[in-house]
């Protein structure tokens, strides 16, 4: 079985981050969220991986990525170009997949449990396809599945008025050769894409057999700042940390903290975890870091207040003020207007940036 | 609808036709790889169905 990583789409909804990199890169405890979808893969037995590029952020994957050794797998890359569907991003892989079966797999997607299960169910059962399921609560805003008592799948249907099920299709999918026949018959949905749900639905029209699984455990996209922060949370939860790094003797260092080896804690620090911090990152006096914080690599806190947020990297904050529940891009700096005259807030910010100040 | 794709003949990548049609020459996107890919490298019978519904291409 061989894997294809969606890894194209604009990302605006994650503007300003995404307008110097790919969303797939952005990191969820200081990890780029598309090497947690390899790493399911790998853990699903899976070593050849074809990844989906579109037009934007392609170098900096391809650069991250490179041929998948650092992985443990071995990476083609598919260059879909403009963004016509994720059936058309199927139907690219044609020729690397060649004939064998395939997992596609959404690559700003993130599952606690990864995809064992969904691919184990599709294995045993002479499927042509399986879907992965997740109840949801707001089954109008998603693809959803009506599923018999044995789990397969009698219908799909897009963002329905009248949910037949609360049973959400994630951006998970093992399929068949047979759905490139079925990509090919079917025609571009009203918004110009071709829908890999539509795909789907010829296979079952045509007498196929999906299967389903309700996969357990969270499972998250990560296509906006709150979702970012959301996914960061969740896997800091289950953190396994290391304080690999110097905790000087004054510091007050409580709970899971995962410290890099040359990053530092100063005297004067509080940092209640669970907390991830990066390469050469310090974190110095009068700092208060607190529970579900990423701190990326090669930064500087000082005399602040942070929680519940990812800051990227190669950043400086310093202000005294508290920075809560945010996402803080490459490259930012956060200084303090104490002292400084006339009174203000003096902020250089990008295109998109979402502030409450 | 037809997925009309071209694989680098020496590094497996593939390139969509949209994109080769863009560029009609470039430099295989592969990491570390020299080929030249071309529009003109696909089959004619697959040049020619692009060529009359580039429109479903577009988006
Ligand atoms: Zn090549």
């Amino acid at each position: 079985m061989k894997g294809v990583l969606l890894a194209g789409g604009t990302g605006s909804r994650l503007r300003p981050i995404t307008h110097t990199g790919p969303k797939q890169l952005v990191p969820v405890a200081n990890k780029p969220v598309i090497q947690y979808a390899i790493e399911d893969l790998r853990e699903a037995g899976i070593s050849e991986i074809g990844v989906v590029l579109g037009n934007k952020g392609r170098e900096a994957i391809q650069s991250f990525l490179g041929d998948g050794s650092d992985f443990g797998v071995e990476i083609t890359y598919i260059v879909q170009g403009r963004p016509l569907g994720l059936a058309h991003a199927v139907g690219c892989a044609e020729s690397f997949v060649d004939g064998d079966d395939f997992v596609v797999y959404l690559g700003d997607n993130m599952l606690k449990r990864g995809i064992v299960d969904v691919v184990d169910g599709f294995r045993t059962g002479g499927f042509d396809a399986g879907i992965a399921l997740q109840e949801v609560d707001n089954p109008t805003q998603f693809g959803i599945a009506d599923v018999d008592e044995d789990g397969r799948v009698t219908h799909l249907v897009e963002k329905p008025d009248d949910p037949p099920s609360n049973l959400a299709l994630i951006g998970i999918y093992v399929f068949t050769p047979r759905i490139f026949d079925a990509i090919e018959e079917i025609e571009p949905s009203w918004r110009g894409e071709l829908e890999i749900t539509d795909a789907i639905q010829y296979l079952l029209d045509d007498g196929g057999a999906i299967d389903s699984q309700v996969v357990e455990g969270w499972w998250k996209d990560t296509g906006k700042p709150e979702d970012v922060l959301e996914a960061n949370r969740l896997v800091l939860e289950d953190l396994e940390a290391t304080r690999a790094g110097s905790i000087d003797t004054d510091a007050k260092v409580e709970g899971r903290v995962d410290l890099a080896e040359s990053s530092r804690i100063e005297s004067g620090a509080v940092v209640r975890g669970p907390v991830s911090i990066a390469e050469n990152t310090t974190v110095e006096t009068g700092t208060y870091v607190g529970p579900y914080t990423a701190i990326g690599a090669n930064s500087t806190v000082r005399n602040a207040h942070i929680e519940n947020s990812v800051v990227v990297g190669d950043t400086e904050i310093t202000t005294s003020g508290r920075i809560i529940d945010s996402l803080i891009g490459r490259g930012a700096a956060i200084g303090s207007a104490e002292g400084k005259l006339p009174e203000g807030r003096r902020l250089v910010v990008g295109e998109n940036s979402q502030l409450e100040l | 609808m037809r997925v009309i794709t071209l694989e680098c003949p020496d590094c497996g990548t593939v390139v969509a036709a949209n994109e080769l049609e863009d560029n009609r020459i470039m430099k295989c996107p592969g990491n570390d790889c020299d080929s030249v890919l071309r529009f003109d490298d696909l089959p004619e019978d697959d040049r020619s169905f692009y060529l009359e519904n580039k429109e479903q291409y577009r988006l």
